[in-house]
C-alpha cells in the first residue's frame, strides 16, 4: 500500500527528474549541440539527482525517533529545561561559525556584490546559508522538544530560540535576504508549533522587520529591486529587465506551452534561467499544465508530509518535520512569487528543480527525514483521533 | 499519557496531547496557507499566459529576424550563348575594430601580408575607426563594428587571410558581376551597382528578368541575434534570375571595336561611333563608341580658342562617368546627336521617288557649281555636273539635284516620311539616355528647312536611328522598304517579334535606291584601292557617305574646318545581312587639309572592313567576283600548290 513516505519519495524523485530535464533544456544554446538522452544522463544535473536520491534514501533509513529523543540529549543535569543546553549551544555555535566562513579571506568570495559561497580546496564550493537553513530547523526542533511545550510558553524560554533564529537569519540576510527571511519564517513556525506564543513572537517582530527594512535600505541593489518590483516597466532594459523577461517567458507559454525544448527566453533573454527562474522556462515550454504538475507535486509532498508529522508524537522529530515542510513549502512559494513577479527579485531556488547540487541534496535529505518519520510512526490507528495520541512507539520500552 | 522515545519527556500543563494538537494545528495552518499560495501561483501563470496586460504585450513580439538569400542574377549572353556578364559569389574582408586582436600593428602586418597590400593602407582605414570608438565608448554611443577593408578577393587571397586567422577579421559574401562584357560592348551591356541591381545599359533594361527573386528567411534568434530555428513556412527559396540572350554578337562586337578604334586613330579623330544591325530582324549586333583623350591638343569643351593657342575645338561633350567605368559613360550612339549630311539623302531621295515627284531616270539640270533656289539660297555641289539623272543625283550626292527635287514634295509629306523612317523619335529600345533626335517642328518647317533637310542639314540624328532607317533599303524580299523594330535581345528569344515591320517605301523604290548606292560604294572602294588601303573587297556593298560641319551646343553656326564624317553601308548587295553605320567625330586637321576628312575617306573604310570581316565570320558567300573569276582564282591556287616543293616534316621518321 502506498504510504505517505512513498508519496514524498515519488514526488521528490519526479521533481528531480523534471529538474534535470528542464535544466538541460534551459542550458541549450547556439552551438552547444543537441540535447540527447546520453547527454542528459551524463550531465552534472544527473549526478546531482543521483546524489540527492541517495541522500533521500539514506535519510529515510535513519532512526529519527532515537536520534532525536529529547531524553538522550545529554546527562540528567542538563535535562528538565535548563535554559542553555550545551549540545544545542554547540550546534548553534557551529551554524554561526559556518555562516561566518564567508568572511574568511581565501574561503569566502564576493560574487555579484554578496558573499554567499565558500570555496573549498579542489574547486568545490557550497553555500553555508543552505546548510544553516536546514540546520536551524534541527537546533530549534531540539530546543523546543528539550524545553517542552509548557516551558516554551514562557517568554524567557522562547527568547533563546528566537535569538538563535534571529542571529542566524541576520547573518544570512546580510548576504541573502530571501533565504534569511525564509529561515525566520520557518523558525517562527517551529517555535509556534513547539509551544511558543505567537503574541510573544510578535513583540519581537518590529525589530526583525526593522532589521529587514534596514537591510533593504542599506543596499542599493535591493532598493532597485523593490522599485523594479513596484514598476518593472519604468526601466525595462535595466532594473526591470529581469522581471519583465520572466513574465515574457511565462506569457510565451500561451496556455499549452511552446513545447519541451522550444522555449525562447532561455537563449540569452532570461538570466538565471536554469537556476532561480527555471519555473518561467517550465511555464514557457510546458504551459499551464507543466506549471500545474510542478505545483501538484509540491502539494503532494506538503500534504503527505503533513500527514506524517500529524501522526508523530510531540517531540523533536515532529517539530523538525514541521520545519522541513515549512521551509520546503515557503521556499517554493517565494520562488514562484518572484518568478511570477508577485514579489521582488530574490535569489532563491525552486526546491528540487532549480539547478544546484547542495540545494538538491539537502532538500532531498530533509524530505528523507520525513520518510524516516513515516517509517518510525506508521499509521496504524483506526481513527484520526487516535493516530496522534497513541503511536505504537509510545508504548515501547525506552 | 505515556512517555515514549521522541515524545515530550516532561508532561506539561495540558499534556503531550495538547502540545501535539497545537503542533498539528500550526502545521496544518501553515501547510494550508502555503498550499493556497501555491495554487494561487497557477492562477497567476494562467493570467500571464492567457491574458497578459497591455504593457507586457509590448514585450511579447516574436524573437524573429529576417534574412534574405540572394537570388543568383541571370547571365547576360550574346546571341550565340557566349557569356558577356555572369554573377558569382565572392568574398571580401571586413574588420570589427572592437574585436581586432591586439597589438593592432601586429594584426595589420599579418593582414597586409596575406592580402598583399601596404600596411599603411589598412591602417588608414582601421585606426580612425578605433579612435572614433574610443570617443564613442566615452560618450556611451554604439561602437563601430564594421570597417570594409577590400573589395571581392581572389581565391589565393582568401586562403591566405584564412590561414593567418586574425581575430576581428571576417569575410562576407558579395555577389560579383564579371565577364568579357565588362569591357566588350560595355556601354551597351552596362553594369550593376553595389547592390547588384542593373545600373546602366542592358543590365538596367533587363533588370526584371535578370534579377530573379531573392529568397526570404525568417528565423528565431537568440539574444545575440544568432539563428536558432525556422518556423514553419518562414522560408521562401530564392528564384534565380533568367539568362538574357542579347542581340549582341560578341565576335562582331569585337570586330566593330577593333575597326572603329583603327579608323579613329587613322583619322586622328576625337572619337568614333559604330553600330551594326541585322536588317532582317532589327537586332543590334554590335555597338561601340570610343573617345580619344586629346588633352592639350584641343580647346577644352566650353572654352573658345585663345590667340596663339590651339584652334581645334573639343566636339565631344566631356563624360566624367566614362572615366570611372566604360559602362558608366553615356552611350553616344543613343545620346549624342549629329547632323548626318549626305548620309541623309537616301531617305529624302526615296520619299521623293515614292511620291512620284521624281523618276529615277529623270534628268536634273544641275549645271554649274552653284544653283540658286526659288527663294534665293545658293546651293553648291562638291562635284559639279551639268546634268544628271535622279538616280545619279543620289549616287553623285548632288546637293543641287536634291534641292531641286525637294521643292516638288510637300513639306509635311517629306516630314512625315522621315518620321516613318524613325527620325525625330526614340528607337523604342528603351535605353537610358536615348535622345529622339531632331526634326524641325511642322510650324517652323520652311522652304529653307526643306532644302536643308534634303542634304542632311537642319536635322539631328543618332547613329542608331540611321542604322535602323537604312535597314529599310537592306531588308530582303518583300520586307525591302519596311522599317524593322530594333531589338536588344536575340530574335529567337522572343518568337514573333522579328517579323514586326512598318512599311516606309515600296519594295521597288528600296531596291532602286540600293542600286544607286552601289555606285557610291564602288566610288569609295576605288578611292580605297587607289590609296592602297588595307581593305579587302570580297563583298558587293552599297552605302552612302556624309560629311557635316560641327555645331557646338550653345553656340551659333558651325566650327570652321571641323567635321563629322559618317558612312552607312550594307551588304551583300543582293541579300543584305548587315547594316553598318560609322561616325568619325572630327577627323584631324591634317585629314582636313588632304580632304580625307569626308565620310567617304574617313568612315567608309571602317564600314568596309567591318562588313568584310563580319560577313566572312557569318559564312556569307563572297559576291564581288563572278563565278568565272572565282574558278580562275581557284585554278591558280591549285597550280601554285602543285609547283611548290614539298617540305620534309622534321618530326617524321
Amino acid at each position: 500500500m502506498l504510504r505517505a513516505g512513498h508519496v514524498i519519495g515519488l514526488a521528490a524523485f519526479a521533481l528531480l527528474c523534471l529538474g534535470v530535464v528542464m535544466v538541460q533544456s534551459a542550458l541549450m544554446s547556439v552551438g552547444a549541440g543537441a540535447v540527447t538522452v546520453d547527454r542528459i544522463l551524463l550531465s552534472k544535473s544527473a549526478a546531482f539527482l543521483a546524489a540527492a536520491a541517495i541522500a533521500m534514501v539514506v535519510a529515510s533509513r535513519l532512526p529519527v525517533a532515537s536520534i532525536l529523543d529529547a531524553r538522550r540529549m545529554g546527562p540528567p543535569r542538563w535535562r528538565l529545561g535548563s535554559p542553555v543546553h550545551p549540545l544545542l549551544l554547540l550546534a548553534s555555535g557551529a551554524l554561526l561559525g559556518l555562516l561566518l566562513l564567508v568572511y574568511v579571506p581565501g574561503l569566502g568570495r564576493e560574487v555579484n556584490g554578496s558573499r554567499r559561497w565558500v570555496h573549498l580546496p579542489g574547486g568545490q564550493q557550497f553555500q553555508p546559508s543552505e546548510v544553516a537553513k536546514w540546520g536551524v530547523l534541527l537546533v530549534l526542533a531540539g530546543y523546543c522538544a528539550w524545553q517542552g511545550a509548557e516551558r516554551m510558553r514562557s517568554f524567557w524560554r522562547l527568547l533563546p530560540g528566537l535569538g538563535l533564529a534571529g542571529a542566524l537569519a541576520a547573518l544570512v540576510i546580510k548576504e541573502d535576504l530571501g533565504t534569511g527571511a525564509l529561515m525566520l519564517a520557518a523558525s517562527a513556525i517551529i517555535l509556534a508549533a513547539g509551544g511558543g506564543r505567537i503574541w510573544q513572537m510578535l513583540i519581537l517582530a518590529p525589530p526583525a522587520v526593522a532589521g529587514i527594512v534596514y537591510a533593504i535600505l542599506s543596499s542599493p541593489y535591493r532598493k532597485e529591486r523593490i522599485l523594479a518590483f513596484l514598476d518593472p516597466y519604468q526601466n525595462p532594459e535595466t532594473t526591470g529587465y529581469h522581471m519583465i523577461q520572466s513574465m515574457v517567458a511565462i506569457a510565451h507559454g500561451e496556455g499549452w506551452g511552446r513545447g519541451l525544448g522550444f522555449g525562447l527566453q532561455k537563449f540569452g533573454y532570461l538570466p538565471e534561467d536554469e537556476t532561480d527562474f527555471l519555473f518561467a522556462i517550465i511555464c514557457e515550454e510546458l504551459g499551464i499544465a507543466g506549471a500545474s504538475v510542478v505545483v501538484a507535486l509540491y502539494l503532494a509532498i506538503l500534504w503527505a508530509g503533513l500527514a506524517i508529522v500529524r501522526r508523530a508524537p510531540h517531540g523533536a522529530p515532529k517539530l523538525l518535520g514541521i520545519g522541513v515542510l515549512a521551509t520546503f513549502g515557503l521556499q517554493a512559494v517565494i520562488n514562484l512569487a518572484v518568478v511570477t513577479c508577485l514579489a521582488p527579485t530574490k535569489g532563491i531556488a525552486l526546491p528540487l528543480l532549480s539547478s544546484g547540487g547542495t540545494g538538491w541534496v539537502l532538500t532531498a535529505a530533509s524530505l528523507g527525514v520525513l520518510m524516516a518519520m513515516d517509517r518510525a510512526y506508521p499509521d496504524t490507528a483506526p481513527s484520526r483521533g487516535l493516530a496522534a495520541t497513541s503511536p505504537p512507539l509510545a508504548t515501547a520500552p525506552s | 499519557m505515556s512517555d515514549a522515545p521522541g515524545s515530550q519527556p516532561v508532561t506539561p500543563k495540558g499534556g503531550a496531547g495538547s502540545a501535539s494538537r497545537r503542533a498539528n494545528w500550526t502545521a496544518t495552518i501553515a501547510t494550508a496557507v502555503i498550499s493556497l499560495l501555491l495554487v494561487g501561483m497557477i492562477g497567476r501563470v494562467a493570467q500571464l499566459q492567457l491574458r497578459p496586460d497591455e504593457r507586457l504585450k509590448k514585450f511579447l513580439q516574436p524573437r524573429m529576424s529576417k534574412a534574405s538569400e540572394i537570388a543568383p542574377r541571370g547571365d547576360l549572353l550574346d546571341r550565340r550563348g557566349r557569356v558577356l556578364l555572369a554573377s558569382r559569389l565572392g568574398e571580401r574582408v571586413f574588420v570589427d575594430p572592437t574585436r581586432l586582436a591586439q597589438p593592432y600593428d601586429q594584426s595589420l602586418l599579418k593582414l597586409s601580408r596575406a592580402l598583399g597590400v601596404e600596411r599603411a593602407s589598412l591602417a588608414e582605414k582601421i585606426y580612425p575607426a578605433i579612435a572614433k570608438n574610443d570617443q564613442r565608448a566615452a560618450a556611451g554611443e554604439p561602437l563601430i563594428r564594421y570597417v570594409k577593408i577590400t573589395e571581392v578577393l581572389d581565391d589565393y587571397q582568401i586562403e591566405a587571410v584564412r590561414a593567418v586567422s586574425i581575430p576581428g577579421v571576417y569575410f562576407e559574401k558579395r555577389p560579383v558581376r564579371e565577364g568579357p562584357g565588362a569591357d566588350l560592348a560595355a556601354a551597351l551591356v552596362g553594369r550593376v551597382d553595389v547592390d547588384h541591381l542593373g545600373q546602366f545599359g542592358a543590365e538596367r533594361k533587363f533588370e526584371a528578368p535578370l534579377k530573379g527573386r531573392d529568397g526570404a528567411l525568417k528565423y528565431v534568434r537568440d539574444s545575440r541575434g544568432r539563428p536558432l530555428w525556422l518556423e514553419s513556412g518562414s522560408y521562401a527559396a530564392p528564384s534565380p534570375g533568367h539568362d538574357v540572350y542579347l542581340s549582341i554578337d560578341a565576335r562582331i562586337q569585337e570586330i566593330a571595336e577593333q575597326e572603329i578604334e583603327r579608323g579613329v586613330d587613322e583619322a586622328d579623330a576625337q572619337g568614333g561611333r559604330i553600330v551594326v544591325v541585322d536588317p532582317a530582324t532589327g537586332e543590334l549586333l554590335a555597338m561601340a563608341d570610343i573617345v580619344r583623350d586629346l588633352t592639350g591638343k584641343v580647346v577644352p569643351w566650353g572654352k573658345r580658342p585663345q590667340p596663339g593657342g590651339v584652334t581645334r575645338r573639343a566636339v565631344i561633350k566631356p563624360d566624367p562617368n566614362r572615366l570611372i567605368a566604360a559602362a558608366a559613360g553615356r552611350n553616344r550612339n543613343f545620346s549624342d546627336l549629329y547632323e548626318p549630311g549626305s548620309t541623309f539623302k537616301p531617305f529624302v531621295w526615296s520619299l521623293i521617288t515614292d511620291g512620284g515627284y521624281a523618276k529615277p531616270d529623270e534628268t536634273f539640270h544641275t549645271g554649274g557649281k552653284t544653283w540658286i533656289t526659288s527663294y534665293g539660297r545658293p546651293i553648291r555641289d562638291v562635284v559639279p555636273k551639268d546634268s544628271q539623272t535622279w538616280r545619279e543625283v543620289l549616287s553623285n550626292s548632288s546637293n543641287i539635284g536634291m534641292s531641286q527635287a525637294s521643292e516638288r514634295i510637300p513639306f509635311m509629306t517629306l516630314r512625315n516620311g522621315l518620321l516613318n523612317f524613325g527620325f525625330g523619335q526614340p528607337t523604342g529600345l528603351g535605353m537610358s539616355g536615348e535622345r529622339p533626335g531632331y526634326l524641325t517642328p511642322p510650324a517652323k518647317w520652311s522652304k529653307y528647312t526643306q532644302t536643308s533637310v534634303s542634304f542632311g542639314q537642319e536635322v539631328l540624328v543618332t547613329s542608331v536611328q540611321v542604322a535602323r532607317g537604312f535597314s529599310v533599303f537592306a531588308r530582303q524580299g518583300e520586307l525591302a522598304g519596311t522599317l524593322p523594330t530594333l531589338r536588344l535581345t536575340a530574335a529567337d528569344a522572343e518568337p514573333g517579334r522579328g517579323a514586326e515591320f512598318r512599311r516606309v517605301i515600296p519594295y521597288d523604290v528600296a531596291v532602286v535606291a540600293r542600286l544607286a548606292m552601289l555606285k557610291v560604294m564602288e566610288a569609295s572602294d576605288r578611292r580605297m584601292q587607289q590609296k592602297k588601303m588595307d581593305v579587302t573587297f570580297n563583298y558587293k556593298l552599297f552605302g552612302k557617305s556624309g560629311t557635316a560641319q560641327v555645331a557646338i551646343e550653345g553656340e551659333r553656326g558651325y566650327v570652321p574646318d571641323q567635321y563629322t564624317a559618317n558612312f552607312v553601308a550594307a551588304g551583300p548587295l543582293h541579300s543584305p545581312r548587315l547594316v553598318v553605320v560609322t561616325v568619325i567625330d572630327d577627323p584631324g586637321p591634317e585629314q582636313v587639309r588632304r580632304l580625307d576628312h569626308r565620310g567617304s575617306a574617313a568612315a567608309a573604310p571602317v564600314c568596309r572592313r567591318v562588313l568584310e570581316r563580319a560577313l566572312e565570320y557569318l559564312g556569307v558567300q563572297p559576291d564581288m567576283k563572278t563565278a568565272q573569276e572565282l574558278a580562275e582564282e581557284k585554278s591558280r591556287l591549285r597550280q601554285a600548290e602543285a609547283a611548290a616543293p614539298v617540305e620534309a616534316d622534321p618530326h617524321s621518321d
